[in-house]
């Protein structure tokens, strides 16, 4: 693990993309500290954490899209495989690398409270609380755009879907705000969702049984839910994109709440995704 | 020290390897040799855990390859038929990294890249990057990482392929240079060198083993008796009492040439070349010229594979 994690911090500064990744947090995060602590004089360092999360979005697929992409394109993904390493060590070292270039930048934006705090009043406990919760929601996402470059040998495609995926995360909440909380379109929407699962697990395993059964048993079983019950879907497709949405979860952390909900969510959805990839990995292995 | 059982590999519903079993020995070098899409690179994926069998188990030195994977690979080295090499990292770096894999660190790690480097020259590359290389200086570095972990084992898929003349000589001359320390897998469909540096053959076919031994015993096997033929210069009576001495002839075609000699073709049930030498110097009857007529690995190949028409590469066409 310790092996790929090196390669992968360091091929992040043998090229362009590592400075250019701290050049825009950097960037970012001076231009929001000037605007809204030196400016507008407001002492909460987290607001700025705030404004950058939108960053993400194009930050997250430049970090993550050739991690595994890459290797199946230049096919050292063979050397990976016949290496006395676990798809575990590889996803692992690989996630840690990209977190490291991400952290790398934040460790020096995160001298900012302490400098504003000799000119003034800074709430250091929700600044520093706010950096944690930024990172760890980075971490996630990373964790989301790494598992989506196992899926594709081409870098671009897995860049343009990890793009599309942060920013559909991202107005995932504000959707839910507007989607309609009718029972017929929770349930529409939901059995358009369990066809899209049932063609992506056909097109992850090569299975059509698979993808045929998972779209009888899970359309199936919201059929019978509606018709025994159409007032069990009522609110639902809101409530399914607020829970899907990963940016807003800083929230709490912008209140100056320590939000463990929050923290347990990060560190959830990271496991799952890096889970998922090391399957992604031995899939390829077995298929 | 490799034990493959049973072997199957389905890709979708193209069957690659099929019920594939071999044992092979330490110390010696094999070649896996077979048409394009025998199925010699799905063999050595599954060799080296790269790919997992659809049916069938592999054991390295006793260890089952997918149940022990991280102890069974460490006693491996693989060469794929791309070398694996990141462009933008250099020889020195690339090894390095490779090695930390294999877990070597420190002094010993540093020795293992030193030692690879020199045993596959390119210590007067090690500190450019992989992308400015040449194809053959990338083969070279391919072949060191997979020297890096000193393993058993090395398994080499098609390690000459593109590479000049003068440099197929030289990855010849380190493959030989492993023999005895190392157990060697090389694929080819390059007769002439499978013939040159290995002591075993597998010949593959639609993903089947058709045959396997040395080189010598496969041409013995599918020639089915030794053959020779001789120009001398004695009547038929005379050359049938002199080989009368000799046992073991099923058949003797005497032929007069115009020039006075005679061409005599002998099929015997195994190589009696010296009986056959003495028993005429006894006689007194010089003979003029002896050849062995025997099956080449290339007849034996074409037998098995029955791909006359497809694409074999011999020693000329290098």
């Amino acid at each position: 693990m310790a092996a790929i994690f090196k390669r992968e911090l360091k091929s992040y500064y043998t090229g362009l993309t590592g400075y250019v990744i701290a050049a825009v947090l950097l960037g970012f995060t001076g231009m929001y500290t000037v605007t809204l602590n030196l400016t507008y004089g407001y002492p909460n360092f987290e607001y700025v954490l705030d404004s950058m999360t939108l960053v993400y979005i194009v930050l997250i697929p430049l970090l993550t899209m050739r991690l595994i992409a890459g290797e199946r394109r230049q096919k050292t993904d063979t050397l990976l495989y016949s290496l006395p390493l676990t798809s575990g060590d590889v996803v692992l070292g690989k996630f840690l690398a990209a977190w490291t270039a991400l952290a790398l930048p934040m460790a020096v934006a995160g001298l900012y409270p302490l400098i504003l705090g000799r000119f003034g009043t800074v709430n250091y406990a929700t600044a520093y609380a706010g950096l944690l919760a930024f990172l760890l929601m980075g971490g996630a996402l990373i964790s989301i755009g790494l598992f989506l470059s196992a899926l594709t040998e081409s870098q671009f495609v897995a860049g343009a879907l990890c793009f599309a995926v942060m920013l559909a995360d991202f107005s995932a909440y504000s959707l839910s705000l507007y989607v309609s909380g009718a029972s017929y379109v929770s349930f529409m929407t939901l059995m358009a969702g369990g066809l899209v699962i049932a063609a992506v697990l056909w097109y992850l395993t090569k299975n059509i049984a698979a993808g045929l059964a998972f779209a009888v048993v899970a359309d199936g079983a919201m059929l019978v839910c509606y018709l025994l019950s159409p007032a069990l879907f009522g609110g639902v497709m809101s409530k399914i994109l607020q829970a899907l949405c990963v940016f807003i979860r800083m929230t709490g952390f912008i209140n100056g709440v320590f939000d463990w909900q929050a923290v347990v969510y990060f560190l959830s959805v990271t496991a799952v995704c890096l889970f998922l990839t090391a399957q992604a990995l031995e899939k390829r292995r077995w298929s | 020290m490799i034990e493959a059982s049973h072997l199957t590999k389905w890709y979708g519903r193209h069957e690659a390897v099929s019920d594939l079993s071999f044992q092979l020995g330490a110390g010696s070098i094999y070649g896996l040799l077979g048409p394009n899409g025998a199925g010699k690179s799905t063999t050595m994926n599954l060799m080296t855990g790269c790919l997992a069998p659809t049916a069938g188990t592999i054991t390295i030195d006793g260890l089952d390859l997918y149940k022990n994977a991280q102890q069974a690979k460490g006693k491996l080295g693989y060469l794929p038929e791309l070398p694996p090499v990141y462009p933008d990292m250099t020889v020195d770096e690339y090894l390095r990294f490779v090695g930390q894999a294999r877990k070597l660190k420190g002094p010993a790690l540093q020795a293992r890249v030193d030692a690879v480097t020199a045993q596959t020259q390119v210590q007067d590359v090690r500190r450019r990057l992989i992308k400015t290389l040449s194809k053959g200086y990338r083969q070279r570095v391919g072949i060191a990482q997979a020297l890096i972990g000193d393993p058993e084992i090395i398994i080499l898929d098609e390690p000459t392929v593109g590479l000049d003349p003068k440099q197929i000589a030289e990855i010849r001359d380190l493959i030989a240079s492993l023999r005895g320390k190392h157990t060697v897998v090389l694929s080819s469909h390059i007769l002439s060198e499978v013939q040159a540096v290995c002591d075993q053959v597998l010949i593959l076919d639609h993903g089947t083993l058709r045959a396997s031994g040395t080189p010598v015993e496969l041409e013995r096997r599918f020639s089915g008796k030794a053959g020779l033929t001789l120009s001398v210069r004695a009547d038929q009576p005379t050359v049938e009492r002199i080989l009368r001495s000799v046992p073991g002839i099923d058949r003797l075609v005497y032929t007069p040439q115009p020039d006075g000699t005679a061409k005599v073709t002998l099929e015997m049930d195994e190589a009696r070349n010296e009986q056959v030498f003495l028993a005429f110097s006894k006689a007194g009857c010089p003979i003029l010229q002896m050849q062995e007529t025997k099956v080449s690995l290339e007849d034996v190949f074409l037998e098995l594979t029955d791909h006359a028409e497809q694409e074999v590469a011999h020693g000329g066409d290098l």
